[in-house]
């Protein structure tokens, strides 16, 4: 590894990001997340994108960013859309975010926890 | 206690009593008399709370609603429609940011702004078990510029100069340790970051490991760089499965790629990383204990000295650093230490990461300069007490850490202040208790966790644990004496001078703080009586049993 | 079904062999008994005496250190335990949310005590130092799976997933 590799591998990421999918679920994962289901939240997700054929969106896991009394949460984020954080999912609620936000386009105000503009 | 259904902050930090708040203060206090709400309405000076071209600041909680440039007729309107008809004066509100208080329509947001994410910067951002992520945001970078244009020793003393301290819980100069370790000369040296997090209401360093793991293998391969080491361990605790897997994952994509291993960007410097599992041992969080566990023995503590630093992990010399600690490198080679001594207060600088637990609204983990009052983190962030509640008391740094009352809320948190109230930052994590427990039952709790920890090496330590145990247990049993409770206290100190860590030397901490501070509440356990209606004669079945099996 | 009669808890050549093999893989670095012991322990959640001796011998350390290793660390059993290991928390985070009505709840609804192991061979409950879920608290950890905001009817239900 030179430092020019390491430049090399930012930029591949950085080619990566730019030519991500438009919508994004991202998905915390850690362990109080964890404690509190959200491995079946992951699944439910994964299962209605499958089920649903939205191939345009990829699912995200990533750490707990310490609001881990509102955990599991996930945020969507759509290309030229604020970011939109939901709180408390179970796998139920995930189904319906993702038919609603993620297919009609209707954020699902009651499960909202913050929108970052 | 008494149950408040609203706090009134007005500031008096020193450029705001020019302003005029002492009398805004006063005036507030009046109305509220006046209209019989002193019972339902608390009303705390507090410090500077930022903005201060914009004071009299007052906050009103629990909606955390901000008035600035408050005067008498104004403040006179607050009372009048916020406190009593629970309106919000809209035409008063401040509409800047104020980074000590929170407001409640957009949690997650408000959550943000107060903090100061250096450490945590890309937790929850990033996925933890992809390297391209944190390679994007320019991670081993600061390793490679390093290697490339600074020598080891100016690597020490720009830790040194950051006044970077032990985030684990002791709290010593990190910048020194590294001193010590590089002017040892031995054919070996090793860094291992302590991830054994145990103490009660700690998890930063989880998150920070299940978050962030590529920022703790780059601090480590910079500390190998400045003491001269070429290994490196992360000892972590066994019951944390998804931590393991997360640094595992880590290790492998970082050697894959040859950010570890030998000749790291072509300087000749060789670093590799492995991980050690422990399998349940607080005790093993101490560092000398930590280092008789890697070793495949039990992990108990050693005489101090020889200080790991000179001879730790087999005889060789050893750093010994906590997750939090080691995460901080990378920012620090990164912004520079005037700007790291910029975050915090001059003899704390940096950050801290706190975690909330027990009965506030919003539990959770935040990262806030140091030197910010436990009460804006409980009131602020942590949305106040849950339930309707009433705060009763909160320990800071974990069980082995002080007990403060609702009179200490406003000490700043960071390193010098805790001490003169008799607590410590220790790890970071702050319980908050409401007034439906019970001190002595909380008391039980903290002193069984002690007993079920104590490993059994020295005996003022094993035996002495057990007996404070028993003494708060015959208190809550309404059987104790005063001698007894004497006796406790005088017990706790000698295992404060004679247990050689700080597991047998800290019951006392936590013990001094109640005696102290709850005082009354102890006085009516003598008296067969508890104000929380908590305890009664046949309490702790569980912790009973639990003690005999353990003790 | 009783201890002893129990298959999980029957000792032979076959599982001894499968000891050695685990042991030889670290011949000769006593550093890593802490690793071979949790390696052994995997076969049947519990370490019995015959398989520490074997440890010992692949090792080569004493066999009172490997015993006395084996007894330190809460997670490492020299008794037989059941199926699953509940793990539990009751410090003072754990504590002031209500966790010991939990534990009580659950030792009656198992009918057993802390460090017992259940008529069935479900499942053995130990008590562990906070498990960092604070924020989340009552937490149980059951094997390597952690839950968290329980109360009695979510743990009960929990608790059903195992068998």
């Amino acid at each position: 590894m030179s430092l020019k590799d390491l430049e090399r591998l930012k930029q591949q990421a950085t080619d990566a990001q730019k030519n991500k999918t438009d919508i994004q679920i991202v998905v915390n994962m850690g362990s109080c997340s964890m404690a509190k289901n959200a491995g079946d939240t992951y699944d439910a997700i994964a299962d209605e994108i499958k089920k649903r054929g939205l191939e345009q969106v990829e699912i995200i896991k990533t750490g707990c960013f310490g609001m881990c009394e509102s955990e599991p949460l996930i945020e969507i984020i759509k290309k030229g859309q604020p970011k939109v954080t939901y709180g408390k999912i179970t796998p139920d609620k995930a189904r319906h975010i993702v038919a609603s936000h993620i297919v009609n386009d209707q954020v699902v105000g009651e499960l909202v926890l913050s929108v970052d503009e | 206690m008494e149950f408040y259904r609203a706090h009134v902050l007005v500031c008096g930090g020193s450029p705001c009593v020019t302003l005029g708040c002492k009398a805004v203060r006063e005036e507030i206090e009046r109305l509220v008399k006046e209209k019989r709400l002193e019972r339902e309405i608390c009303i705390i000076e507090t410090g500077c709370l930022g903005a201060c071209e914009e004071g009299p600041i007052v906050v009103v909680y629990p909606d955390g609603t901000v008035y600035s440039k408050v005067n008498i007729d104004a403040a006179r309107e607050i009372v009048n429609e916020h406190l009593v008809r629970g309106r919000p004066v809209k035409r008063l509100q401040y509409k800047g940011k104020l980074t000590s208080v929170s407001r409640t329509e957009n949690k997650s947001k408000d959550y943000f702004q107060t903090q100061k994410r250096v450490v945590l910067e890309n937790v929850g951002l990033i996925n933890p078990n992809n390297i391209d992520d944190y390679i994007l945001k320019d991670g081993y970078k600061i390793l490679e510029e390093t290697l490339d244009h600074l020598s080891p020793e100016e690597v020490v003393n720009t830790i040194k100069r950051s006044g970077l301290r032990g985030r684990g819980g002791a709290g010593f100069p990190t910048g020194t340790k590294l001193g010590v370790t590089a002017r040892t000369t031995a054919d070996q040296k090793y860094i291992v970051c302590n991830a054994d997090e145990g103490e009660p209401g700690t998890y930063k360093d989880r998150i920070i490991m299940e978050g962030d793991p590529h920022k703790i293998l780059e601090g480590m391969a910079l500390c190998g760089y400045a003491v001269g080491a070429t290994k490196g361990y992360v000892y972590i605790r066994g019951e944390y499965y998804q931590s393991i897997a997360t640094i595992r994952t880590a290790i492998e994509q970082a050697r894959e790629l040859g950010l570890l291993g030998t000749n790291l960007f072509d300087s000749g410097f060789d670093f590799d990383v492995e991980i050690k599992e422990g399998a349940g041992s607080y005790v093993c969080g101490e560092e000398t204990a930590l280092i008789q566990s890697m070793e495949g023995k039990r992990g108990e503590a050693t005489q101090k000295p020889p200080y790991p630093s000179t001879s730790g992990l087999w005889g060789k010399p050893t750093v010994v650093i906590n997750v939090e600690t080691v995460a901080n490198i990378v920012p620090i080679l990164k912004h520079g230490v005037d700007w790291y001594k910029s975050l915090g207060t001059p003899s704390s600088s940096g950050t801290k990461i706190f975690t909330l637990s027990g009965n506030v609204n919003n539990r959770g983990l935040i990262e806030v300069p140091m030197g910010i009052p436990l009460r804006e983190i409980i009131y602020g962030i942590g949305g106040g007490i849950s339930g309707g509640r009433s705060f009763k008391m909160a320990q800071i740094g974990g069980t082995a850490g002080g007990c403060l009352s609702e009179a200490q809320l406003d000490t700043p948190l960071d390193y010098e202040n805790l001490q003169t109230v008799g607590s410590s930052l220790g790890s970071g994590a702050i319980l908050v208790v409401d007034d439906s427990h019970c001190i002595v039952d909380v008391a039980c709790s903290m002193l069984n966790f002690f007993a079920h920890e104590s490993c059994g090496q020295c005996t003022p330590c094993r035996e002495g644990t057990s007996r404070l145990l028993q003494t708060f247990r015959k208190l809550s049993e309404f059987t104790a004496t005063k001698e007894d409770l004497d006796l406790a206290i005088k017990l706790a100190r000698v295992m404060q001078r004679t247990s050689l860590c700080a597991s047998g030397q800290s019951p006392i901490m936590p013990l001094e703080g109640i005696m102290q501070n709850f005082a009354s509440e102890i006085e009516a356990h003598l008296n067969q009586e508890c104000p929380a209606g908590v305890c009664h004669k046949s309490a702790h079945k569980t912790l009973g049993k639990e003690a005999v099996i353990n003790g | 079904m009783n201890q002893m009669t129990n298959p999980a808890y029957q000792i032979d050549d076959n599982y001894l062999d499968q000891v050695e093999k685990i042991a030889k893989q670290h011949s000769g670095r006593a550093e890593d008994l802490v690793l071979v012991l949790h390696k052994v322990q995997a076969l049947k959640n519990y370490l019995p005496r015959t398989a520490l001796n074997v440890v010992a011998k692949g090792l080569n350390v004493s066999e009172s250190h490997v015993y006395g290793v084996a007894t330190y660390y809460s997670m490492l059993s020299t008794k037989p335990r059941g199926r699953h290991i509940i793990r539990i928390c009751e410090s003072a985070p754990c504590h002031v949310q209500k966790a010991r009505e939990l534990i009580d709840a659950m030792l009656e609804h198992l009918d057993i005590e802390i460090g017992g192991t259940t008529k069935d061979g479900r499942f053995t409950v130990e008590t562990t130092s906070c498990l960092g879920l604070c924020a989340v608290a009552p937490v149980v950890m059951i094997d390597d799976k952690v839950y968290g905001n329980l109360d009695r009817d979510t743990l009960f239900e929990v608790l059903t997933k195992y068998n």
